[in-house]
């Protein structure tokens, strides 16, 4: 639970924040390539400035209901550590709302779920005077990376005629 | 020891750097040495070894070296001196060089020496030899034309004796280390016998050069190549923008051909620019290249370590070392490589009494060959032990609830599942194949550099293991095509034919289109919504006749669009599993666009 600077999303109903420091860019909603046999939430890969990144639907790894990008939809590029290597994912969000500071006795635990998973993706929930923001793991959240091993026994199948 | 670790605990990971470095100067030091005997008055070399030892005693600086500091910093004098007033390496000059190369070599070997009571006496004593001789030749006191080879500028044939036959008539080498260093002088053919030995263990700098003395021949001079070292981030960056600029400058091209008529000098001018920097791309992608030599050299050592480790009979032998390839790439691969190696040692030999019994040879072999074919560099990991054991391998894959075991799997299937997750035969978890690193990083470290890895087994006799890797992850030339409103990037190599077909040519089978009819022959159609989710529009007539390995496939497409130079961009590793994938290109407009595994269309079946 670290308290510090975050940058605050909105999605659905829901505000959601993210350590400040791990934000290196925002920009605006941009052609996605789609990538196929990929799980649903991953959108697919941008080029930004020469590199190219992959995007991830919150809405959809949260199960909220998707919604047509707008004007308003921004891409968060989040740095994100994995297996010891720095990467860089691109988070789509309904709209960016401001950077607040959230002091340490104004965060409180995750709650529990009874599925494990989901609680991993909170380190918090941050208390604000006028709003309640759900802090994001963002190692976490963002990880994809074992969920396209599920077509590794697919591919054996194309040994069938 | 206990002492050196509590000094070099803070610059331990930078005394590591420093002793592989200095190893390296070293080396090129005695290299030079060499060269020096029949070209005494060679400014270059004079220059390369003030160079090595002042670099040496900048390095140790760092390190708090100091004695090796001492001992550079001394032999850097004398060689200055002798750069600066001319003055001809001579005997006792070269073998004061040797001695500091040797010094300073066995303190990298064992750093502890350095407090080492004895060790430090040694190196005052040399210190004031340097010293002495220093100042012998300020003094201009000393033998001007030393002999080092009486006839080093006689151009005439005499009765020469062959290096090889003076070094073996003083015992400096035996008939095994001849034999091995004529054998070795076909893969280095830019060294002297005399440094093959020296760089192969087989024989010391300081004999070489008594041989060399003792010969009454004139070698040919050799040319120095004149080296840089470069950062490699700046060789790398260099690599990267070179790709940018292809792509913009692609993109001028394609707004150049919908305005300009392709007559206009305008065009011509383009295409001028453009076919320079395809020469720019490769000469500044050549920087990067390596060869493999450093890397099957540490191959050859930790093989060497494994079979004295577990005591086997096993002969290793590497091929092709002189292959070049990326230098990233050649990082990445080392890794896997041994991984493989020290399997096909392990698991992949039996024992002697085994072998026998099967009408073996008694000692087993494992070879690592590498070669390079169409853009691609191959290296074959095979040895001649058991095989993959299928049935093995098929009830553990079972057992541990990886596969459905009551579906029936081909031997190429059962072959593939070594490279699941979480499999491994390997009953108890010893050194040698790493705790829990199974074949399905190897595969996943192959991959991340663009590679693949195919197994061709066979039971009982052996095992081959073939990896297929680019050359570089370069600028390829690409066919873009579009399916249902998506393109996508065919490599333009690949491609036979590209065919407009009426519906005669189509073969249906059970009502769907299965194979085109194609002159004589029938090709099978790639079923490519098995990937994309999506098959071209039904009235689809265009088909491109894809070609690998001599085979023929047929995609349908909805639109070829052009071809163009792409920069091959690797996939990040989320999607490193995605194998119909071999990496994405950035289009003219901007976008990203995938670039479709030509292995992975052939392999999927048409069903």
């Amino acid at each position: 639970m670290q308290k510090g600077k975050f940058l605050t999303f909105s999605l659905g109903n829901e505000e959601y924040g993210l350590p400040i420091v791990k934000v290196q860019e925002i920009i605006g909603m941009m052609k996605i390539t789609s990538i196929p046999r990929t799980p649903i939430f991953v959108k697919g890969v941008i080029n930004l400035r020469g590199k190219i990144i992959p995007i991830v639907d919150l809405r959809l790894k949260f199960d909220i209901k998707e919604k047509e990008y707008t004007e308003r939809t921004c891409i968060i590029v989040v740095d994100i550590k994995q297996d010891q290597t720095n990467r860089q994912i691109g988070v789509a969000v309904d709209a960016v709302s401001e950077v607040v500071n959230i002091q340490e006795d104004a965060i409180e635990p995750p709650p529990k779920y009874d599925e494990g998973e989901k609680e991993e993706f909170l380190t918090g929930i941050g208390k604000l005077e006028d709003k309640v923001v759900m802090l994001l793991n963002t190692d976490k959240v963002l990880n994809f990376k074992g969920l396209t091993k599920i077509d590794v026994l697919n591919n054996i199948d194309r040994g069938e005629v | 020891m206990e002492n050196n670790d509590n000094n070099f605990d803070i610059d331990d990971e930078f005394l590591q750097d420093f002793i592989i470095e200095t190893n390296e100067h070293l080396e090129a030091i005695e290299m030079n040495v060499l060269d020096l005997e029949t070209e005494a008055n060679n400014e270059q070399i004079i220059h390369s070894l003030f160079r090595a030892f002042h670099t040496i005693k900048g390095l140790a600086g760092f390190v708090n070296q100091d004695l090796i500091q001492k001992i550079s910093h001394k032999t850097e004098t004398i060689l200055d001196l002798c750069r600066k007033d001319s003055i001809d390496i001579n005997k006792e000059i070269a073998n004061l060089i040797l001695e500091s190369s040797d010094f300073i070599g066995e303190i990298c070997n064992d750093i502890s020496l350095v407090s080492d009571q004895e060790f430090s006496l040694r190196i005052s004593e040399f210190l004031n030899q340097l010293e002495t001789y220093e100042n012998n030749i300020q003094k201009k006191d000393f033998e001007i034309k030393e002999e080092i080879d009486d006839n080093v500028s006689n151009q005439k044939l005499q009765d020469k004796k062959r290096i090889g036959e003076i070094l073996l008539d003083n015992n400096t080498i035996d008939e095994e280390g001849l034999e091995y260093i004529l054998a070795q002088q076909n893969n280095q053919p830019d060294l002297k016998f005399g440094q093959i030995a020296v760089k192969n263990k087989k024989a010391k700098a300081k004999d070489i050069i008594n041989g060399i003395r003792k010969q009454k021949s004139s070698k040919s001079l050799d040319t120095n190549d004149s080296i840089i070292r470069i950062p490699t981030k700046k060789v790398d960056n260099l690599v990267d923008m070179m790709g940018e600029l292809i792509i913009t400058q692609s993109q001028i091209e394609q707004e150049a051909e919908q305005k300009y008529d392709n007559n206009d000098s305008f065009f011509t001018k383009l295409l001028n620019m453009s076919r320079i920097m395809k020469e720019m791309q490769g000469l500044s992608m050549s920087l990067r290249m390596v060869s493999l030599k450093s890397t099957f050299h540490k191959i050859a050592r930790i093989a060497r370590d494994t079979i004295d480790e577990l005591g086997k009979d096993v002969d290793f032998i590497v091929e092709g070392e002189e292959t070049e390839i990326d230098r990233n790439i050649a990082e990445k691969l080392l890794e896997p490589l041994v991984h493989l190696v020290k399997n096909s040692i392990s698991h992949g030999i039996e024992s002697s009494d085994l072998r026998q019994e099967r009408g073996k040879d008694p000692g087993g072999k494992v070879m690592v060959s590498a070669y390079s074919n169409k853009g691609s560099v191959y290296i074959e990991i095979s040895d001649d032990g058991i095989g993959i054991d299928l049935e093995k391998v098929h009830n553990k894959a079972a057992e541990k609830g990886l596969i459905d075991d009551t579906k029936k799997y081909s031997d190429k299937e059962i072959q593939e599942f070594i490279f699941l997750p979480g499999f491994s035969t390997i009953e108890n978890v010893n050194t040698i194949s790493g705790r829990g690193v199974g074949m399905d990083v190897v595969k996943t470290k192959i991959s991340k550099i663009g590679g693949k890895i195919e197994i061709i087994n066979n039971p009982g006799e052996g095992c081959k293991f073939i990896l297929k890797i680019p050359i570089n992850l370069a600028v390829m030339n690409g066919t873009i095509i579009s399916i249902m409103d998506n393109k996508y990037i065919l490599p333009t190599l690949n491609i036979k034919q590209i065919l407009q077909l009426k519906k005669e040519d189509w073969v249906e089978v059970k009502g769907e289109k299965r194979m085109i009819r194609l002159r004589d022959s029938v090709i099978p159609i790639i079923k490519i919504s098995k990937i994309l989710s999506e098959e071209p529009k039904n009235e689809a007539e265009l088909v491109i006749v894809l070609e690998m390995d001599k085979q023929y496939k047929a995609l349908a497409v909805d639109d070829v669009i052009g071809r163009r130079e792409i920069v091959v961009k690797p996939m990040s590793e989320e999607f490193s599993n995605l194998d119909y994938i071999s990496g994405a290109s950035i289009l003219g407009d901007g976008a990203v666009s995938l670039i479709l595994d030509i292995e992975y269309l052939f392999k999927l079946n048409g069903a």
